[in-house]
């Protein structure tokens, strides 16, 4: 305490500093939400206008693609997604199960379930994968070709790249075993292709399905989940897929594509050697490493962002298993920035570095200071109160305009409860998601240790798929 | 202190009521596009009615519509009852053509959709006049992709040779489409009579990008027009390993002659180092003959060092019915390549399969004894 009294002056001056370098910081975030805020629902706004107004290729042609499953103890949910696979308004494409050595029934639960036969088949080894323990192929209705190669456990990057080589298609789309993807969304994630031939990835909407109801691979009813914590993952997905991604979409400067659900240039990922091994967040990690060998070599490379192409995906229910996934994210996050710092020449990096890989340790710091603050008597309650408050109802105002917007606007509509209930939840979401995740993400790094990437243990919950013959 | 607050208040609450202002007037504005005009519908049904029965519509109302579709919204209306009226479409045409300056000067999405009212409007029975085609063609410069393909969609509807061939002149300057696909399938679409579209593009085939020139081999491919001679001269003028090259070869695997059968056998025997493209499209034109020479030729390829050749050669090895004793030779040559490719080839035979395995597992035996 002496030592406070004694540098009074000093400690003064540092917490001055540091609270104008806070509310610096806020309106940055602040305006950042807002921009991209206003620039998610105007597109969606003009998405509909392209619509009405027939702004849209008319073809029939239909980009082929491999759409690449890699799985590991996938058992509850890797039946119904690859039903809804099959239920694809696609013409052109083929599935790849990639059974990452699970030890349990997921390889025969695949086989059984759609007849496939074990066959020799090489596998051309453009990029590093474990061994494959032996391939299964077979069809549905000759239409769609599903293969499953059960391989050696090497993570879910050696998986895909392991489904990159065994792809036959020039475009492959990497998806997870929990989600169901919706009809039409094949169609959409491919139109940027399309229209630009530099695009080397296109990323996708990504929505939360827990409880909600899907017949023949198409969502029927779009439901809030009952639990609170998937409740306010639904306003963390829509604030984040429906604004700043549709926001720096613009630019060309996403740097997460979802692994979830995203379509890539086949030949592009090999020219940057597919999916890093040791890296935690290796859909980001990819990312930036296209965005850095195409500005290294002065190619054009570009990032798109279709965000009317739709994944249904469930998120943790529990909060263990959300900490875990973002811990697991937020170590990706690190590992990605600071391997890549060439692509720090895109303004994104910074919005990166700052408000998703340092924001906890800022966080961190302005708390300490506010605790500095308190014990030296110098912190003003009621403006510190004030802060806070805008802070959160700011957030969760944006929050609920996002979550309506896209409510109004989309063709899934959820109920009246359920909309009053995101009003409910907007609050708590920012104060209490946002304070957890940012102790999570600030003790993140503490888990560094090990650097094989690791298949997130998340408890499966069966997806509520009701389709003809399968409940 | 409190006055950093005050600044922070005020921005988050002028940036939030900005957020919400404008979503009001972004969505009030887009009412210009998506309101059913109910009434106005009504009418132009009643009218398409009247003209069914009396021949005549009301007097001076065709020029009101034309008036009123100056504006998007009634456009889209009208376009709505044509959709369901298609035999009304006739009526309408002049007053659509004449709207072509107003919609000039619109935004992308309204040229847009300009184009493809344009492009909806039926062309069966109805000539397109030159000077509408000639201005109607500008939408083509447009950068709007929309537009771009939209128009495109309207000019393949016009089914005016002349028109379509200035179509492609603009096309091809200005790398319109990103996808061959996209192009070959709207010409093959074109209402125009395909002899007379293929002769009028291998007059001009020579100005063309090569992009272009691919896209109008893959018609000649697709459209079944009769272009072997024209093919032959583009893979003799054409550099090895152009992929116009590969597309004119491509023809052949569809459309084989004896001419090209000589051609075929002259690449494999050719052997030149990097030219596996040609090597395995000419054992996939080869396809169709079994003499020994030819046979031969692809037992001589079994062992190339490119995977597609090696297993194109044993796929047609395997269609031409390639016995045990052939398959044991082949096992015999104790190439793990080959091998693997043979494998490949049988995978769907179980007895083979095993037979193929049964082989390989002996080979291997034999080897390993030979070395202790």
């Amino acid at each position: 305490m002496a030592f406070i009294y004694e540098h009074m002056e000093m400690i003064k001056a540092v917490i001055s500093f540091a609270e104008i370098f806070f509310v610096v910081y806020l309106i940055g975030y602040a305006s950042f939400l807002f921009i991209s805020v206003l620039s998610g629902c105007n597109e969606t706004f003009n998405s509909m206008k392209k619509k009405q107004l027939r702004n849209e290729i008319h073809h029939d042609y239909f980009v082929p693609v491999s759409i690449i499953v890699p799985a590991y103890n996938e058992e509850v949910t890797i039946a119904e997604t690859i039903s809804s696979l099959l239920h694809l308004d696609y013409k052109s494409y083929e599935i790849i199960v990639v059974n990452d050595g699970s030890t349990d029934q997921t390889a025969e639960i695949v086989t059984e379930r759609y007849g496939l036969h074990e066959v020799q088949r090489p596998i051309r080894r453009q990029l590093a994968c474990k061994d494959p323990v032996s391939i299964y192929e077979g069809s549905m209705a000759e239409r769609v070709s599903i293969t499953l190669i059960n391989k050696e456990n090497g993570g879910k990057a050696d998986s895909i790249n392991m489904g990159i080589n065994a792809s036959r298609f020039p475009y492959f789309i990497c998806m997870d075993a929990d989600s169901i993807l919706q009809k039409d969304a094949l169609n959409k994630i491919v139109l940027p292709v399309l229209e630009n031939e530099n695009v080397a990835a296109v990323g996708s909407m990504v929505r939360i399905c827990n409880d909600s109801v899907f017949q023949d691979g198409e969502l029927v009813e779009l439901r809030m989940p009952k639990k609170i914590i998937p409740a306010f993952q639904v306003l963390e997905y829509e604030r984040s897929f429906l604004a700043s991604r549709i926001f720096l979409d613009k630019f060309n400067a996403n740097l997460i594509v979802s692994g979830a659900f995203g379509l890539f240039k086949k030949e592009a990922v090999l020219a940057v050697g597919g999916y890093k091994n040791n890296c935690m967040g290796e859909d980001m990690e990819l990312i930036m490493k296209l965005h850095e060998y195409h500005r290294s070599n002065h190619l054009p490379c570009v990032i798109k962002y279709a965000y009317d192409a739709v994944c249904w995906t469930q998120c943790p229910e529990r909060l263990r298993d959300l900490i875990r996934q973002r811990r697991r994210w937020h170590i990706g996050l690190i590992q990605s920035m600071a391997g890549h710092s060439r692509v720090m020449s895109m303004g994104s990096y910074f919005y990166y570095l700052f408000y998703e890989m340092l924001s906890p340790i800022i966080e961190l710091f302005g708390f300490l200071c506010t605790i500095l603050a308190y014990v030296v008597g110098i912190i003003n309650l009621p403006v510190t109160v004030a802060i806070f408050v805008i802070y959160a109802v700011f957030g969760a105002l944006l929050t609920v305009i996002t979550f309506t917007t896209r409510n109004f606007l989309s063709e899934h509509r959820v109920k009246l409860c359920d909309i009053l209930r995101a009003f409910l939840f907007c609050i708590p979401e920012v104060v209490f998601l946002r304070f957890v995740m940012a102790w999570t993400r600030m003790l993140a790094p503490l888990h560094m240790r090990g650097k094989k990437t690791k298949w997130g243990k998340i408890r499966r919950v069966k997806i509520n798929y009701d389709s003809e013959g399968e409940t | 202190m409190n006055i950093v607050v005050q600044i922070y208040m005020m921005v988050c609450v002028i940036l939030l009521v900005f957020d919400i202002g404008f979503l009001i007037v972004k969505n009030a504005r887009n009412q210009r596009f998506y309101p059913r005009m109910p009434r106005f519908e009504k009418r132009v049904g009643e009218e398409i009615e009247q003209k069914n029965t009396t021949g005549e519509f009301s007097a001076g109302w065709l020029d009101s519509v034309r008036e009123r579709c100056r504006k998007t919204k009634y456009l889209l209306a009208l376009q709505g009852v044509l959709e369901v009226k298609p035999y009304a479409r006739d009526w309408f045409r002049e007053v659509v053509y004449s709207l072509l300056f107003e919609y000039r000067k619109k935004s992308d999405y309204e040229q847009a959709y300009y184009a493809y009212v344009v492009s909806a409007l039926g062309y069966e029975r109805a000539r397109i006049s030159s000077y509408f085609a000639s201005e109607f063609l500008s939408f083509l410069k447009s950068g709007s992709l929309y537009t771009f393909s939209n128009t495109m969609a309207a000019v393949y509807e016009f089914g005016d040779l002349c028109i379509l061939m200035n179509a492609i002149d603009v096309v091809d300057e200005r790398a319109g489409f990103y996808h061959k696909k996209l192009f070959v399938d709207g010409l093959l679409s074109a209402r125009v009579d395909k002899k007379e579209l293929a002769a009028a593009l291998m007059e001009q085939y020579d100005r063309y990008s090569d992009f272009t020139k691919e896209c109008i081999l893959e018609y000649f491919r697709f459209a079944e027009v009769d272009a072997g001679d024209f093919c032959r001269r583009v893979i003799i003028l054409e550099p090895k390993g152009s992929q116009v090259r590969y597309t004119a070869i491509r023809y052949f695997l569809k459309y084989p002659d004896e001419k090209a059968k000589g051609m075929f056998a002259d690449m494999l025997r050719s052997r030149e180092e990097g030219g596996w493209v040609e090597e395995m499209l000419a054992i996939q034109g080869l396809g169709r003959w079994q003499e020994k020479e030819i046979r031969d030729l692809m037992k001589s390829h079994i062992t190339s060092e490119n995977w597609y050749v090696r297993v194109n050669a044993l796929e047609y090895l395997k269609n031409s019915g390639m016995d045990e004793q052939e398959i044991a030779e082949i096992i015999g040559l104790e190439d793990p390549y080959t091998n693997e490719a043979l494998v490949y080839q049988y995978r769907e035979d179980p007895v083979m399969s095993d037979y193929i395995g049964r082989l390989i597992e002996e080979q291997k035996n034999r080897s390993k004894e030979e070395e202790n």
